[in-house]
């Protein structure tokens, strides 16, 4: 990293971006019902008024400290604000009712602190080996990594395969519309122009993610507002938080694995990461009695994937889950194009998104540390209070995507057909990531076919081709399997 | 209920295969022509990505057609019954009138501006969501004059 670099990621601007991301993930996450992705793609608007490098700064300060936030209601109210925080309830509520919820907060923070510097350092130390290593990649093994990404993202979002395959078909279909990149010719337009650009990944996403939520949350009335614990300031010392030094290490260890792989996320991470620190300990009977192990694991393994994810992101271009999605989709705004050639030819952007990710979990466990009474207040905020203003925030965003109107409404006709779809049991996940890589899976599956002159067997003939496709298979089987074994049982 | 479940995931696979269908065979040939130059020996044109889509679709929907088909025999088989679960109405209407009060509020913004939009609609929000404490209305109107200054004033972008 040069001094250039370092100068850069210091920059005041930076600093700030960074901290403003931080402290609206933290509050967003805090919200019950309110994602990670959610706090990504509120902020989203906000980038495409600012350079990429700071731009990327806010989100990942979003995106870390959306991570940690989920566990300040997960400890408060025994409601996680993220599916991630769902493992942190279970000790860390306790400990709450027995007058511990600062010792809860202060060890969930350290955890993620940790989880998140050290899950930085493996995408430092790995991101550019496979980045070189995909440079070789050709367009068969291409089309076989996305398919593989789709196929491990339908796996996870639902019990129900077949609803995942339809979401993920809408959101390449989708892809489809506008100008055919390769060909030139306009695709689905209908005769209207503002189509030819297509679907922008950002609008649909304010759309499916947060219209579709504040509709649901509309219809099922959730009112916060009750804090069934008080805050206690934290007594616990971090000499003792780190006593627990082999469990951090081993569920960030978990994290970095699991965050790596395409199509995971936070929440496996830190059941994994809990069950496998009960199933080590000597006293696994204590877990769930409020031990700051039971709080550590599942924190240290929620965040240490934080960075891993970004590591197909940035070498492949492919999204390790929903929320890297979000930013995918910042990164196609920002005209960047994420992948092993952005390892050569801007690897000044590369390390100052690293270098910048290490700054982010520093700042975020000075801000839990500061204010992490004030950010436990958020759980008291009623949710109609959001509504509105999450309305006016995807409206002004979707505007300022081409400064148009016709966004607007994409996005609002999105937006409900997210929240019909959701109604009816089919996961968002696979159609938002279908249709980010859409076009990078569609330039492939072309130039692999003309190279092919049609044949669909030199999918099968490149063993690197062939090893992600049947990957792919057993992901997508195994669910349906696993419910036929169960029906027989 | 699992069986009106059951049922409910068959109609609404039908439903999407029929679309897939429909897309496939009248769709894509009327909205993509093609270009004779392109494509060579290969037969791949801009037609084949969405149709690949397409044909995903209307398997994963034939799937959900077979699965949720054998589970409503075996739920039949088995003598469940068919649950009334009475609709909220209250609820689903609550939904209904806050998307439709964000499409007037995306009008209104298009026609009389951000200001006068953001100052009509958010409060009759609140109301439909049953909130009546005016500390809240005073929050929504300042998140909205947040929002204003960043978007206008240190991100640069011209609202209407």
């Amino acid at each position: 990293m040069s001094l250039d670099t370092l100068l850069n990621i210091i920059s005041p601007f930076n600093l700030l971006m960074m901290n403003l991301g931080i402290a609206a993930g933290i509050i967003i996450g805090a919200l019950p019902g309110l994602s990670v992705v959610i706090a990504i793609t509120i902020l989203l608007p906000v980038t495409f008024g600012l350079d990429s490098v700071p731009g990327m700064f806010l989100l990942l300060g979003a995106y870390c400290g959306g991570t940690f936030g989920g566990s300040i209601t997960a400890v408060l109210i025994n409601t996680p604000g993220t599916p991630a925080a769902a493992a942190t309830t279970l000790d860390g509520y306790t400990m709450a009712q027995n007058g511990r919820a600062g010792d809860a907060l202060k060890c969930a923070l350290t955890a993620s602190t940790v989880g998140g510097i050290l899950s930085c350092f493996a995408l430092i130390f790995i991101a550019p080996p496979l980045a070189s290593m995909a440079l070789k990649f050709g367009p068969v093994e291409y089309f076989a990594l996305c398919l593989f990404g789709l196929s491990i993202v339908i796996g996870i979002s639902g019990d129900d395969i077949f609803k995942g395959l339809v979401m993920a078909a809408l959101g390449l279909f989708a892809s489809t519309v506008g100008i055919d990149s390769t060909e030139g010719i306009p695709r689905f337009i209908f005769g209207n122009s503002n189509l030819l650009a297509g679907f922008s990944p950002a609008v649909v996403m304010l759309g499916v993610f947060a219209i579709s939520e504040i509709l649901d949350k509309s219809r099922i009335g959730v009112s916060n507002g009750k804090v069934e614990t008080e805050y206690a300031k934290a007594s616990i010392s971090l000499r003792e938080i780190f006593s627990h030094w082999k469990t951090m290490l081993w569920s960030s260890l978990y994290g970095i694995f699991i965050g790596a792989v395409p199509g995971t996320g936070g929440a496996i991470s830190a059941f994994f990461s809990y069950n496998e620190a009960k199933r080590r300990s000597k006293h696994p009977e204590k877990f769930g009695t409020g031990i700051p192990e039971g709080i550590i694991a599942p924190e240290a393994g929620n965040n240490a994937v934080t960075g891993a994810t970004l590591i197909p992101l940035l070498t492949m271009g492919i999204p390790g889950d929903t929320a890297v999605a979000v930013l995918l989709g910042a990164l196609t705004m920002q005209g960047i194009v994420p992948g092993p050639e952005l390892f050569t030819s801007n690897k000044f952007w590369v390390y100052s998104i690293m270098g910048g990710l290490l700054l982010i979990n520093i700042f975020m466990f000075l801000q839990g540390t500061l204010f992490n009474k004030a950010f436990a207040n958020v759980a008291k905020l009623p949710f109609s209070i959001l509504v509105p203003c999450i309305a006016i925030f995807c409206t002004i965003g979707s505007f300022s995507v081409a400064n148009n109107f016709f966004n607007v409404f994409v996005m609002l006709g999105f937006g409900f057909l997210g929240y019909i779809l959701k109604r009816f049991g089919f996961p968002l996940p696979p159609l938002t990531i279908a249709l980010v890589l859409g076009q990078l899976t569609e330039n492939n599956l072309r130039r692999a076919l003309i190279l092919s002159e049609g044949s669909i067997s030199i999918f099968f003939t490149r063993p690197l081709s062939l090893v992600f496709l049947v990957i792919a298979l057993i992901s997508l089987c195994l669910p349906l399997i696993r419910k036929l074994k169960g029906r027989k049982a | 209920m699992e069986l009106k479940k059951q049922r409910t995931n068959f109609i609404v696979a039908l439903i999407v295969l029929v679309i897939a269908v429909v897309t496939w065979g009248y769709i894509v040939p009327s909205q993509i022509r093609l270009n004779a130059l392109w494509g060579g020996t290969s037969g791949v044109t801009s037609r084949t990505f969405p149709r690949f889509a397409c044909g995903l679709a209307a398997l994963a929907a034939i799937g959900e057609m077979i699965q949720s088909g054998l589970r409503y025999r075996q739920l039949k088989k088995e003598h469940a019954q068919m649950e009334r679960v009475p609709v909220q109405w209250r609820n689903e209407l609550r939904a209904l009138i806050i998307f439709a009060l964000c499409v007037i509020y995306a009008v209104l913004f298009s026609m009389i501006g951000y200001i006068a939009a953001t100052l009509i609609v958010p409060p009759i929000m609140l109301l439909v969501l049953g909130n009546r404490k005016w500390q809240h209305y005073v929050s929504v109107y300042a998140v909205g004059a947040a929002i204003y200054v960043v978007f206008v004033y240190l991100l640069q972008i011209r609202l209407p």
